[in-house]
């Protein structure tokens, strides 16, 4: 099984920026809280990759943080999608159809 | 008993092991070094610290006021590698965004036949490259061959797209993820139109595969012949001009009267720039030719060579040319005054009213003088 999940590295590691986008979408979101959601799926990840991530998603404009302070601690950045950011996930979901009906076909 | 050390994240002071403060130190170099082309980088690594202190938090609890080097290498094990979400293409986007990519030229080399200058142009101009193929074919029979010339200096100067932004330069489109995205779309819509497949799958094959492969090797045979051949010749012409100097040098040129005003300095500057003239072209060419035949790419080096070539070469024209006009107006002086040189033991008849006997016509002199006619005697 584990071989398989090898085979699809590369491939989840390309889809990681739709996978987050997707969390994202769900509503106004704090970085662990992504981490957390994604912790229990094949996209499980950390700190280390998420950050620079969501980094980058703002600086495109798919993504923006507002502060909310916490009642435990410092105040939290909270993520949520921009009108561009829903647009780019609409487009990445077209997408993914598109490929996971190339693949039926493939078979047919 | 373990050394503690005190940091500050986030605002707050946390007591770590030592061991455990070198592990998060290296982890935290590691990050910056890894994020070193971010432009968000410092935001990036603030955010980790909130996190670490957060996770330290978690560590910590009435009387546990110290984080252990386990604890922190749980830490870092939890976040994971740091790496750089950076897509290549990030000067493109922000507030540029609408501008359209200005177009570069490149030579293309996937799918090339041979520099991939059609190829490139093909890109540019966006048009199909088997029409460029084909105007290049007939480019070279209607300019007699001048266009191959042309051909080889394109594939010096223009440089090859080797990247993917560079790629995306040729055709003026803007390379971006978004764009990236958009392509692969576009290919994909493609590729569900069934007679589309071959087309694809030509597109992506590797550069120089299959006929492209056969034919340049072809070509790098060639390139390797002519330029032995130009090679020859270039060493052919400097045994010409080193005799010619030796000669000169201990020969026996007498030159009398007016005509002895030119140095044999003047001769042989003369005929050492005549010399660069000639060769410069043919051992530049040679180079060329054998660099081909070899397979090395020509690179902002080899523009510098040619450039110092092509100065030298202007210089021995202008070189030449002085010491022509010099010569021939002595020469020509001489004609008026007097009949003959003696060069080597050989009369030469220069001018008839002054030569013993008329039996044979006389023929223009060789450069620098083509208006001089004479006779050996």
């Amino acid at each position: 099984m584990s071989d398989i999940a090898d085979k699809f590295g590369p491939l989840r590691k390309g889809m990681l920026e739709f996978a987050v986008l997707k969390t994202v979408s769900a509503g106004k979101a704090y970085a662990a809280d992504i981490l957390k959601k994604l912790g229990t799926t094949e996209f499980a990840t950390g700190e280390g990759t998420l950050y620079p991530l969501l980094s980058r998603l703002r600086r495109e404009r798919l993504v923006e943080y507002e502060w909310v302070e916490s009642e435990a601690g410092p105040p939290r950045k909270y993520y949520y999608l921009t009108d561009a950011g829903k647009k780019q996930l609409a487009e990445l979901e077209d997408y993914w159809h598109e490929l996971s009906a190339t693949m039926k076909k493939l078979g047919a | 008993m373990n050394k503690v050390t005190t940091i500050n994240l986030n605002g707050n002071a946390y007591q770590l092991e030592e061991a455990g403060y070198d592990l998060l130190k290296k982890y935290l170099e590691q990050a910056r070094k890894n994020l070193a082309d971010d432009p968000d980088k410092d935001e990036i690594l603030s955010d980790f610290e909130r996190a670490i202190a957060e996770k330290c938090d978690a560590y910590l609890h009435g009387k546990k006021n110290v984080i252990s080097k386990e604890e922190v290498q749980k830490i870092i094990d939890d976040m994971g590698p740091v790496e750089s979400a950076e897509a290549p293409d990030e000067k493109a986007h922000g507030a540029d965004e609408s501008a359209k990519q200005p177009k570069r030229l490149y030579t293309l080399r996937d799918g090339a036949i041979i520099g991939g200058v059609a190829n490139g142009l093909a890109a540019y101009f966006n048009i199909d490259v088997t029409i460029v193929r084909l105007l290049f074919v007939l480019l070279v029979f209607v300019s007699g061959g001048i266009w191959i010339v042309i051909y080889l200096l394109m594939m010096l100067v223009i440089p090859v797209a080797e990247t993917p932004e560079q790629k995306a330069e040729l055709r003026g489109e803007r390379f971006s993820a978004q764009d990236v995205l958009d392509r692969a779309k576009k290919k994909y819509a493609d590729v569900s139109s069934k007679e589309h497949w071959q087309k694809v799958a030509d597109d992506t094959r590797p550069a120089l595969s299959g006929v492209g492969d056969v034919l340049q090797k072809l070509v790098q045979v060639v390139a390797v012949i002519v330029g032995i051949g130009l090679a020859i010749a270039f060493g052919f012409l400097t045994a010409t001009w080193i005799s010619g100097l030796w000669w000169l040098a201990f020969g026996h040129l007498h030159l009398t009267d007016q005509l002895s005003t030119i140095s044999l300095w003047t001769v042989a500057i003369g005929a050492t720039a005549a010399y660069f003239i000639a060769a410069l072209p043919i051992a530049g060419l040679a180079a060329c030719f054998l660099k081909i035949g070899v397979g090395r790419p020509f690179g902002r080096q080899s523009m510098r060579w040619l450039a110092a070539v092509l100065g030298l070469w202007v210089i021995a024209v202008g070189v030449f040319a002085g010491t022509a006009i010099v010569t021939s107006g002595r020469i020509n002086d001489y004609q008026s005054t007097h009949g003959y040189i003696n060069i080597d033991n050989h009369h030469i008849c220069i001018n008839d009213n002054f030569c013993p006997g008329n039996q044979e016509p006389m023929i223009p002199a060789p450069m620098p003088s083509p208006a001089l006619h004479y006779r050996v005697y």
